[in-house]
């Protein structure tokens, strides 16, 4: 037994570094959308990116770019027409267990509580019940939402059924999550925070992200790489790295340097930097966020 | 940790005038009472036109019967055992037919729903025979499956089928479509879909269909033993009417099928109540 595991230790070390498997790669990736009269739209053409284990990416693009399509297809939930998506080293051909989704609304079952909700994926997957309610319970703690595990969701703020959400997608503990705008719904206050948390828990987990938005800062704030994505048809135009190191904590979002990199985004999404921008966007009301 | 802790009860703070508005016991009973008040005055109101009506227009018993001959006759009805006898005999076929008819509904719903082919088949035909008066074929059923059980609970299994199919399928097209593509990004099998997502879903609009349906079942038993019964709340109105002629007996019998139909739709109200919860 442990020569076994010398061996398998001495031939690691000995090994030429094998180039690591990313989570997530995409290359060449065409989606087109039938419409019922016949007409084709093609809503993404020629995508391709990869993403490193742990890694956060953000997908940033003009509405109707099919960065959403994007997304959903990596998570096996729209087949593509062309191209290749791989999860880790796996290709794609439906929803992946080592992906967890995170949709644009929360999208929990009214008829459940909120512990239920959270236990769903555990109990599809056949965890006993005594189990499922303790990982159900921890995964509340972790977005601090145990006080109302007995509650309906309709009872809930918008903000909390997404954090509902969040640990609902982390239940089966999914190497990889994908965040389909999931702060969209709220205001920007509340948002800001929640990007902090989503900061901290990445910081914990270290899970690899893929996150569509269309807020430049959110984007540079979050993410370690920002895809800019074209018009429809989209593909990846540019790649911007944030500028911030990690871990990061809410005053970064003051970091005078993602201004520079906001405007390079800017510049790639097609407008430039001085007419089309809006220096409000940049702008951060003094101590929101820092406090938070 | 306690920074977040005091965060989740901000949201709840935030949360909560929207949710959980507080009911005092004496707000309770003013609701009950706005409730009860107008039903009440309704059946006075009801019985004193029914009254009047007697009197001026000068009926004897046979033909118009006032309303307290006839709650007399209610009475000794219940006392002499009469109802004793039909009540039970009617409620079994109702509660029969309506669960073989509420059973074969669902399963009708489901199939519709899951194939637009055959839905496409078979509603027209479904549509034809929920038009055909029952009371056309129940003689024929009677005759078919003899004057028992049996001929009543097709019949109030024919009745209450459709509303139920019809609102099976209604609410099963209805769901949401994102929640189950949330099943499906969860890796759902499609009988995990159906009972965890679909069903659950469709639960208001298919309990919808039952309370019409429990309604329906009371009209298929009387029906059903007018057409050929030894027994029952529809063969004692053909006898009071009949060989008796018993005009109070009649409309106590009216009564007493009335009450059934207004029990067995509370008892469905509650049983929705109970299966959704604040859900609605």
């Amino acid at each position: 037994m442990a020569s076994a595991m010398d061996a398998t230790a001495s031939t690691g070390a000995a090994a030429p570094r094998v180039p690591a498997v990313p989570a997530v790669r995409v290359e060449g990736v065409r989606i087109a959308f039938e419409h019922p009269d016949g007409t084709s739209v093609t809503a993404v053409d020629g995508a391709g990116f990869e993403v490193a284990r742990g890694g956060v990416v953000a997908l940033i693009g003009p509405n109707g770019c099919g960065k959403s399509t994007l997304l959903r297809a990596i998570g096996g939930l729209l087949p593509i027409d062309a191209g290749r998506i791989e999860v880790e080293g796996r290709p794609v051909v439906g929803p992946d267990p080592a992906i967890g989704f995170v949709f644009q609304e929360p999208r929990l079952l009214p008829w459940r509580d909120v512990r239920d909700n959270v236990a769903f994926p555990l109990e599809l997957t056949g965890v006993p019940e005594g189990d499922r309610r303790e990982r159900a319970d921890e995964l509340l703690r972790v977005v601090a939402l145990e006080a109302v595990a007995g509650e309906r969701p309709h009872r809930l703020s918008g903000g909390m059924r997404q954090r509902v959400a969040i640990a609902r997608a982390l239940a089966l503990d999914p190497s990889i999550l994908l965040l389909d705008e999931p702060f969209s719904a709220l205001d920007a206050l509340t948002r800001e925070r929640f990007n902090v948390e989503l900061l901290k828990l990445w910081d914990r987990t270290g899970r690899t992200i893929v996150l569509v938005t269309h807020d430049i800062r959110e984007a540079l704030f979050l993410a370690d790489r920002v895809l800019v994505l074209s018009p429809r048809p989209g593909r990846v135009l540019a790649e911007v790295r944030s500028p911030l190191a990690r871990p990061r904590s809410a005053a970064d979002v003051e970091d005078p340097r993602l201004g520079t990199a906001a405007i390079e985004i800017r510049r790639h999404l097609g407008y430039s930097g001085e007419e089309g921008d809006r220096p409000s966007e940049l702008t951060t009301d003094p101590g929101v966020g820092a406090r938070a | 940790m306690t920074a977040m802790d005091r965060r989740a009860v901000d949201d709840r703070a935030l949360a909560a005038p929207a949710a959980t508005p507080t009911v005092t016991p004496r707000a309770r009973a003013r609701s009950q009472a706005r409730t009860i008040v107008p039903i009440a005055l309704a059946g006075v109101g009801f019985l004193a036109l029914w009254q009047l009506v007697v009197w001026f227009g000068g009926y004897p018993s046979y033909i118009l019967p006032g309303p307290a001959t006839v709650a007399a006759r209610f009475v000794t009805a219940w006392t002499d055992g009469t109802f004793g006898e039909h009540v039970p005999v009617t409620l079994v076929e109702v509660l029969l037919g309506f669960a073989a008819g509420a059973a074969v509904g669902l399963g009708a719903g489901l199939l519709l729903a899951r194939s637009r082919r055959v839905s496409l088949a078979l509603s027209p035909y479904l549509v034809a025979a929920q038009s055909t008066p029952i009371l056309a074929l129940a003689p024929l059923l009677a005759l078919w499956f003899g004057p028992g059980l049996v001929s009543k609970v097709v019949i109030c299994g024919l009745i209450v089928l459709f509303p139920v199919a019809v609102s099976t399928l209604v609410g099963l097209r209805t769901v949401d479509p994102r929640l189950l593509e949330l099943g499906r990004s969860l890796r759902a099998t499609s009988r995990q879909q159906l009972l965890g997502i679909e069903l659950p879903a469709a639960l208001p609009s298919i309990l919808g269909g039952m309370r019409i349906g429990i309604t329906l079942a009371v009209v298929g038993a009387i029906v059903a033993e007018w057409a050929g019964a030894d027994a029952g709340l529809g063969w004692l109105l053909n006898l009071a009417r009949g060989s008796l002629f018993d005009t109070p007996l009649l409309f106590a019998t009216l009564v007493a099928i009335a009450l059934l139909g207004v029990c067995l739709y509370g008892a469905m109200v509650a049983v929705e109540r109970r299966l959704l919860g604040d859900r609605a």
